[in-house]
């Protein structure tokens, strides 16, 4: 069999069971089985069981374990809620303030967690129904809570920056760095925008009524803002500061977060045994789901790229002869499409084996260049009529939300990440300004 | 069919407590990260921290893996079958798990097995100056993909189950 159709082969079985609903771990895993077995023959599944010890022996993989234990840890003292609460009043008085307030919780939030379901979820449980309530438009409310929730993807201490950096070998901590400036640009971004247009038309987004603020005086806001902000920007500063000053490596800094984040719940009050139980419980649960997939998806690419698909998929689109800027925009365009089916972990996965020896054939940075995939992917979480934002947002089932309104609502938010993706473009400065400063490496 | 139900819910309660005792190690996987650093800020770092922080990282993802499953925690797209019964789900499992599950966990467990046995045979140890034996950590892998093995036989009797309609479908 020849190589492309080899590689043709394997991603259509790898389609069509993975629409059929089994774990992406275990159809990656069983496709490569197959392939591996009929094409290669058993020699191959010895160097499985290196990779396998290989993915179990990473320690910048450890970083993943520890960040999403530090995020759980996070959520449960409580800090979303309290600081949606207390900025929400602050901010209450301008037009469009608990938009705002929205988009700084998931700004600090994004921060603290880094995978993107969990985010948007919580912002949607959390900030959907307040917003409604207080009279904001249907399409602004999912917009902003869709826009925001994706954020924690980019916004180090991002899991996906992290994994992408193992699958890429490039140092995870330039990468993260790489997440910060265009990560909090968008942020702001978003922050103007809900701004101009409530300011323009406050119908749909108006300022809390003054019966309302009038029960707290700003005093209190002030404190309850600084009380709950405070503490997690500290833990957010202090672990990227680390990792910026290479005083730590992201794995250190990550368990000393982890650390951290349990004596933030505690002093929060939040911690009692038996949810400090289920927060161990969930972190195993989170953690396994993402590094079994990279144990899955070693067994496919291993047999893609032994049977010679990689190349022949590379050769086939350097022999569209589309030229450096031409690839790159179909890369993107490639990956806004993977963006509505598959999640982040799988694109990865199976995409960076292909994009990334393209992408060093065609002369890009790849620090750059993953970064920038890193920007994209978090856009086609927004992108309709499939992205993963989209769907997470229309299962809590806020009153009276419709898919059409959540289509509508995203798509200014994506016009704002489109020129977040020109400019970064054109200007690669933007993501490498921060890598680039960084002492050691 | 009952009784094979009956051993299917046997599997489950041993896979969630295999997912409940190992989630324990992230408890000394956190204090030593976090010991290491103190000891390297003072200028003593040991020799072993670094390899331990692997070993307990490593075990845990991966013996917590047959719980994840359990817990269907593996990330799946239910774009399309979400739009089909449930019946028709559990065929679609069915096929997935002959398939594709079966094949890569058989795999999986022999040549795991075939691992960790040179590993022993030769009590291989790490190249570190620590040098720790190696074959306990290399053990992890069979022993996972048998948890994953035996939680995967559960699945596919509780989608048998459905499928003959004994078990009651929990919505």
């Amino acid at each position: 069999m020849s190589p492309e159709l080899v590689a043709i082969a394997m991603f259509a079985a790898l389609v069509v069971f993975l629409f059929m609903g089994h774990p992406l771990a275990f159809v990656l895993g069983g496709v490569g089985t197959f392939f591996g077995i009929v094409f290669i023959g058993p020699q191959f599944f010895g160097i499985f069981m290196d990779r396998i010890y290989g993915t179990m022996d990473n320690f910048v993989l450890v970083a993943i374990t520890l960040f999403i234990l530090m995020g759980n840890f996070l959520a449960l003292s409580g800090i979303a809620d309290n600081l949606f609460a207390s900025l929400r009043l602050l901010l209450g008085p301008v037009r469009g303030g608990v938009g705002l307030a929205v988009v700084v919780v998931c700004i600090i939030f994004a921060a603290c967690t880094g995978i993107i379901g969990a985010s948007v979820v919580t912002m949607g449980l959390l900030a959907g129904p307040i917003l409604i309530r207080y009279g904001y438009s249907r399409e602004l409310t999912t917009g902003v809570i869709a826009a925001g929730g994706s954020l924690g993807m980019l916004i180090p201490p991002s899991i996906m920056l992290i994994m992408m950096a193992d699958q890429a070998s490039l140092s995870a901590g330039k990468l993260l760095m790489c997440g910060v400036v265009p990560g909090v640009t968008l942020g702001v971004l978003y922050m103007i925008y809900i701004a101009v247009r409530c300011g323009i038309n406050p119908e749909v987004g108006p300022p809390v009524p003054p019966e309302e603020l009038a029960l707290v005086p700003m005093t209190k806001r002030i404190t309850d803002t600084l009380r709950y902000a405070v503490p997690p920007v500290i833990l957010i500063v202090c672990v990227l500061g680390a990792i910026f000053f290479g005083v730590a490596t992201p794995t250190e800094a990550a368990g000393v977060g982890a650390f951290a984040a349990f004596i933030m719940a505690l002093a929060y009050r939040k911690l009692t045994w038996e949810n400090f139980k289920e927060t161990l419980y969930q972190t195993s649960r989170t953690t396994t789901m993402v590094i079994i997939i990279i144990v899955g998806a070693t067994c496919f690419t291993g047999v893609f790229l032994g049977l010679g698909g990689g190349k022949a998929l590379v050769n086939a689109i350097l022999g569209l002869g589309l030229g450096k800027w031409g690839t790159y925009i179909l890369i993107m365009a490639i990956y806004i499409m993977l963006g509505c089916f598959i999640d982040w972990i799988g694109i990865v996965m199976i995409t960076f084996p292909i994009f990334l020896p393209l992408a060093q054939a065609l002369g890009f940075d790849p620090l750059w260049f993953t970064a920038m995939l890193a920007i994209n992917l978090q856009m086609s979480f927004l992108t309709p009529p499939f992205g993963y934002a989209l769907f997470y947002l229309a299962g809590i089932g806020l009153d009276g939300v419709k898919l059409p309104h959540i289509y509508r609502g995203v798509l200014p938010f994506m016009a704002m990440q489109i020129v977040g993706i020109a400019v970064c473009t054109i200007f690669p400065n933007v993501v490498l300004w921060l890598p680039n400063l960084m002492m050691g490496g | 069919m009952k009784a094979l139900l009956a051993i299917s819910r046997r599997i489950d309660t041993f896979s969630k407590w295999s997912g409940v005792i190992f989630s324990y190690l992230l408890i000394p996987l956190v204090l030593l990260v976090v010991f290491e650093v103190i000891t390297r800020q003072f200028n003593r770092p040991t020799i072993w921290t670094f390899e331990s922080v692997s070993f307990l990282y490593g075990a845990h993802f991966m013996l917590v893996a047959a719980y994840g499953l359990l817990t269907k925690s593996h990330v799946c797209i239910d774009l399309v079958s979400s739009r089909f019964s449930v019946k028709i789900n559990a065929i679609f499992s069915l096929i997935c798990y002959v398939l594709l599950f079966f094949p890569f966990i058989i795999v999986f467990t022999y040549y795991g097995i075939d691992y960790s046995y040179f590993s022993w045979l030769y009590l291989e140890t790490s190249w570190s100056a620590w040098g720790p034996p190696l074959y306990y950590i290399k053990t992890v892998i069979p022993i996972t993909a048998v948890m994953l093995l035996v939680q995967g036989i559960s699945e596919v009797i509780k989608n048998i189950g459905i499928l003959t309609g004994v078990k009651e479908v929990a919505e």
